[in-house]
């Protein structure tokens, strides 16, 4: 994760964050936790990385925010996905899936080659 | 649509929640670090081991504070806001700076500031309801007239008459005061403002009270100053000398002035003007009102709704020619004389003086910035360092422009503050100084009151402020942030000898205060010299010798016939003690003289004629003013007696209308005389003939040789004496006057001393005064702005310094140097500086009497005194350099 450019893994973030919170709104931690186990192991997101994508898309009006109460009687901050959040979502799975089948496509014609 | 709302909302909140917005970034960072802690205990670490590798794990705290900050995006507000704290705290730290930049601009604003508010006071139209239908009309008028259009109310919804008298007032115990009075209709409070002080106004139709105790209106100022202010004054008596009695109704708002600034002491109503005539020669008879032959009436009025301007006049000019009085002959004139109130006070005599006032005011401005600017220059250079940390640190170019140049604004700021207090003084006091209460002492408290900072002065303050802070801050601004990183964070201070752009701009900045200040000072010195020339001129006539009197028959509302004969048994009186070879009749230089219509046998029939000048001269007119006659003739006494057709024409009039002719014998048509002042103008034709052509004078206009100048022959104009020495009569003028008849006030003064007060001569001084002071203030500013300019350099070539006195050079050699170097940008903005000023001279020549454009004795005496003042400001600064201990200098940093 950390060796490849930010532009591109700040976009591939925002896309897994609003996927996620879709399913199921939470708070920071357990949003890296859950893209840690299921990718696998595979992507690991810090703390550096998660929180600004958060805000910014707080900024944008994609999710939304409210202090709950938890288990332990704490305070988090849950992140929810918005109307307009839910309608980004959909554009930006739509893009990926172009872009991963375009990239798909031209690795498998190679291979046959 | 919905997306961008509430994406506007989240700006809002942010706008307010930043602390908010810390605290739970914080409170969000906690949880997070707690809960990977609970993990780490979960898998058997110790709490406090946990907590650590949480924080580790984490990462940097602060930069991920920093990057969720620029994430969320920060406001405007609230960046200006830190750099506003910050440009407060970093403009405490270096105070010598700041208080410099602060006065800087402060001078430089507060000209400005004083200078608007004058020239609002000076030039505003009169005061009232709806300028855009207010008229006045430049003559007097009859009072048959005045009615006639106070009847005609399609034409005016109010009409204004107003008189002026002076009377003298009765106080209890004492000697009676003289007091100005004007008498006025109701409909003149009406037009000009009817609120009340106290009491209340006159109202319309109460001119025609003249029963019992007639109502009187204080103004106040005279309230103030005869009656202390005492507010049980309505109801009380006000007496007369003359015995005359008026009833005390109200007091009037300190700022109103009605018509004219010369405000009167009371008002009265218009046809108590019977009750104030005491003796002899008037008819005190309501028949008085009904003369269709004195005009004494100024008239003003505010057109009706529905009729346009352009009706007005000429439904005006109706009731004038039918009005069977002597204003038929006036009729012509309306479209001429009656002025709309919209038009300023700004005619084509001040506009001169008025743009260099102004142009001289901008100019400190600009030299307080130009101070300012170098200042922000050599502060940048020293927090060069500064820029390039923050600047590799991440900080962008703009943000950092942009911080700057709110230090700039808050300095203007500031100075824009004191100096709205400090103009605010200054015109205090002005308004109460001795000059302005000469003029009249019930101006002092409209002027006060009118050259209130209001909120139009206020933001024109700060906009000038705000202006200022741009052009001094953003170049400097500019300049600081364009660093080269490298070089800058090593610090190597000034390369030997090296003239970088900063200094080369620096160097123009102080060659532009110079050239301004030299262009200032040149203009006041011109100015002065002219104004004292003015009062030696050789005018074409024996003006040292020439006592003259101004009757003002106008107040007394004479007829003519009245006047003629006042004027003959004044003049008689007069011969008796001087002899009558001393005494003339005619036209007082620069004061009395009338236009006229003229045509030559050269003139086309078509077409009226031109215009030309005509003053009236008695039969030795011209030798009691020591005006030689070159060909023909002066007047016989029987010709001015008679008033025949003879005229007496000026030498450059002759050689302009009869080129290489015989002006002698030639006829001449003269017709439409208009009246400049006093008396009625006369419309018939006459035709004359030309019997004497006299050496040229300056009759009209101080500096100025008429072209188109008649004398005609009179017998009635004022009366004029020679005396070896005028000033020591003037008392005994005046006795006779008032034995003559005490209801008329005659004027007495020397010529010399008309020409001293006259407005040319006025208007040259006051600008004169005006433009020294402000020059004043610009070579300070600049000497201020040279020395800092020079002491930097010095301190910034302290090592060079130290380098040149080791490999040998003494002590006064580094002082040439320094001096040498500092001045070089100061002669060549003297240089430009006198060009600029050579072209502004030529521009004023019209207010020059006597003196060329590039009158030497200004020029030099001008650049003496900056030459000086710039080696003085060079000198201090160089004796440090020369008292360098090359030692120490080496060894510095």
């Amino acid at each position: 994760m950390a060796s490849q450019p930010t532009s591109l893994l700040q976009g591939t973030l925002d896309l897994l964050v609003l996927e996620l919170l879709r399913a199921e709104p939470t708070n920071g931690f357990e949003l890296a936790k859950r893209i840690q186990a299921l990718s696998k192991d595979v992507l690991k997101v810090n703390a550096g990385s998660l929180y600004p994508a958060l805000y910014r898309l707080e900024a944008k009006a994609l999710i939304r925010a409210e202090w709950e109460t938890t288990r332990n009687n704490r305070q988090a901050k849950v992140y929810m996905l918005t109307a307009a959040g839910k309608k980004h979502l959909a554009g930006e799975r739509a893009t990926w899936d172009r872009f991963s089948g375009a990239v798909a496509a031209i690795l498998n014609r190679e291979a046959e080659a | 649509m919905m997306r961008i709302l509430h994406a506007g909302w989240n700006r809002v909140r942010q706008l307010l929640g930043a602390r908010r917005f810390e605290r739970e970034m914080r409170a969000e960072m906690e949880a997070h670090i707690e809960q990977q802690a609970e993990l780490f205990v979960a898998r058997g670490m110790s709490r406090s081991d946990a907590y650590a590798a949480a924080r580790r794990d984490f990462g940097n705290v602060s930069q991920l504070q920093h990057e969720a900050r620029d994430a969320r995006g920060v406001s405007l507000v609230e960046d200006t806001s830190r750099d506003l704290k910050y440009a407060v705290r970093s403009l405490l730290r270096t105070p010598g700076f700041t208080v410099v930049a602060v006065l800087s601009l402060t001078l430089g604003i507060a000209v400005n500031t004083a200078m608007l508010s004058f020239m609002r006071y000076f030039f505003s139209p009169a005061r009232v309801d709806d300028p855009g239908r207010y008229v006045e009309f430049r003559y007097y008028i009859t009072h048959p007239t005045w009615r006639a259009l106070d009847a005609d109310t399609g034409l005016y919804s109010v009409t204004a008459a107003s008189s002026s008298a002076t009377v003298a007032v009765l106080q209890s115990g004492a000697a009676p005061t003289q007091a100005d009075v004007g008498l006025v209709n109701g409909g003149y409070f009406r037009l000009y403002g009817s609120r009340a002080h106290l009491g209340r106004t006159l109202v319309v139709g109460e001119e025609r009270e003249t029963a019992g105790a007639p109502p009187a209106v204080l103004s106040f100022a005279y309230w103030q100053r005869a009656f202390g202010s005492d507010s049980s004054i309505i109801g009380q008596s006000l007496r007369l000398a003359n015995g005359a009695i008026f009833t005390v109704v109200g007091v009037a708002m300190p700022q109103f002035a009605g018509a004219d600034r010369r405000v009167p002491d009371f008002w009265i109503p218009l046809h108590a003007r019977l009750q104030l005539s005491l003796a002899t020669t008037v008819s005190s008879t309501p028949q008085g009102l009904e003369d269709t032959d004195r005009k004494w009436i100024a008239f003003a009025g505010r057109i009706a709704p529905g009729v346009t301007f352009a009706q007005a006049k000429s439904r005006t000019s109706a009731i004038f020619a039918r009005s069977g009085t002597s204003d038929t002959s006036l009729a012509r004139e309306v479209t001429a004389s009656l002025t709309r109130g919209s038009e300023s006070g700004l005619t084509t005599q001040n506009v001169l003086p008025a743009a260099l006032i102004f142009s001289a005011t901008i100019s400190v401005l600009l030299i307080g910035c130009a101070n300012v600017a170098n200042l922000l220059l050599a502060r940048g250079m020293r927090r060069r360092r500064e820029m390039a940390v923050r600047m590799s640190l991440g900080a962008s170019r703009m943000r950092l422009i942009r911080q700057l140049v709110v230090e700039s604004v808050l300095l203007a700021f500031i100075g824009s503050v004191l100096a709205m207090a400090a103009s605010s003084a200054v015109l205090r006091v002005v308004a109460t100084s001795q000059m302005i209460r000469d003029v009249s002492p019930n101006i002092s408290a409209s002027m006060l009151d009118q050259m209130r900072p209001d909120a139009m002065i206020v933001a024109l303050t700060l906009m000038i402020a705000l202006v200022s802070a741009l052009a001094a801050g953003l170049l400097p601004a500019l300049r600081s942030t364009q660093i080269d990183l490298s070089s800058a964070t090593r610090d190597d201070g000034a390369t030997l000898g090296a003239k970088s752009s900063r200094s080369r701009l620096r160097s123009v900045l102080v060659g532009g205060q110079v050239a301004l200040s030299l262009v200032l000072l040149i203009s006041a010195s011109v100015l002065l010299h002219s104004a004292r020339n003015a009062l030696v001129l050789d005018v074409g006539f024996d003006r040292e010798h020439l006592l003259t009197t101004m009757a003002q028959t106008q107040q007394s509302a004479y007829t003519q016939a009245q006047r003629v004969e006042f004027g003959k048994q004044f003049a008689e009186r007069i011969a008796l003690q001087a002899g009558p070879e001393n005494v003339a009749r005619g036209s007082v230089p620069t004061q009395v003289w009338s236009n006229v219509r003229f045509r030559t046998a050269a003139t086309p029939h078509e077409g009226k004629g031109e215009w030309g000048q005509i003053a009236f001269a008695s039969h030795n007119y011209f030798t009691v003013l020591g005006i030689d006659i070159v060909r023909g003739r002066s007047f016989t006494e029987a010709e001015a007696r008679d008033g025949q057709p003879v005229v007496v024409v000026s030498q450059a009039t002759a050689a302009r209308l009869w080129p290489n002719q015989e002006a002698i014998g030639q006829p001449v048509v003269l017709s439409d005389v208009v009246p400049t002042w006093g008396d009625d103008s006369v419309s018939n034709k006459r035709e004359a003939r030309v019997i004497g052509v006299a050496s040229d004078a300056q009759i009209l206009r101080l500096g100025v040789v008429p072209t188109r100048l008649f004398y005609a022959a009179a017998d009635s104009g004022e009366v004029l004496t020679r005396l070896a020495d005028p000033s020591r009569s003037i008392a005994r003028f005046r006795e006779a006057a008032r034995l003559t008849d005490p209801n008329v006030a005659v004027d007495v003064q020397t010529m010399d001393s008309r020409f001293a007060d006259g407005g040319a001569v006025q208007g040259a001084r006051i600008t004169a005064l005006y433009t020294a002071t402000l020059g004043t203030l610009a070579l300070l500013l600049s000497v201020v702005g040279i020395f800092g300019v020079v002491a930097y350099a010095v301190s910034q070539r302290y090592r060079e310094i130290g380098v040149r006195m080791a490999i040998g050079a003494r002590r006064q050699d580094v002082l040439l140097m320094v001096v040498r170097q500092g001045m070089k940008p100061v002669v060549a903005g003297a240089l430009v500086g006198a060009l600029v000023a050579a072209g502004v001279t030529h521009t004023l020549r019209a207010m020059l009497f006597g003196i060329s454009a590039i009158d030497p004795i200004g020029y030099v005496s001008a650049a003496c005194v900056v030459t000086i003042a710039a080696a003085l400001a060079c000198y201090i600064p160089a004796r440090r350099a020369a008292s360098i201990d090359p030692v120490s200098a080496l060894r510095s940093d």
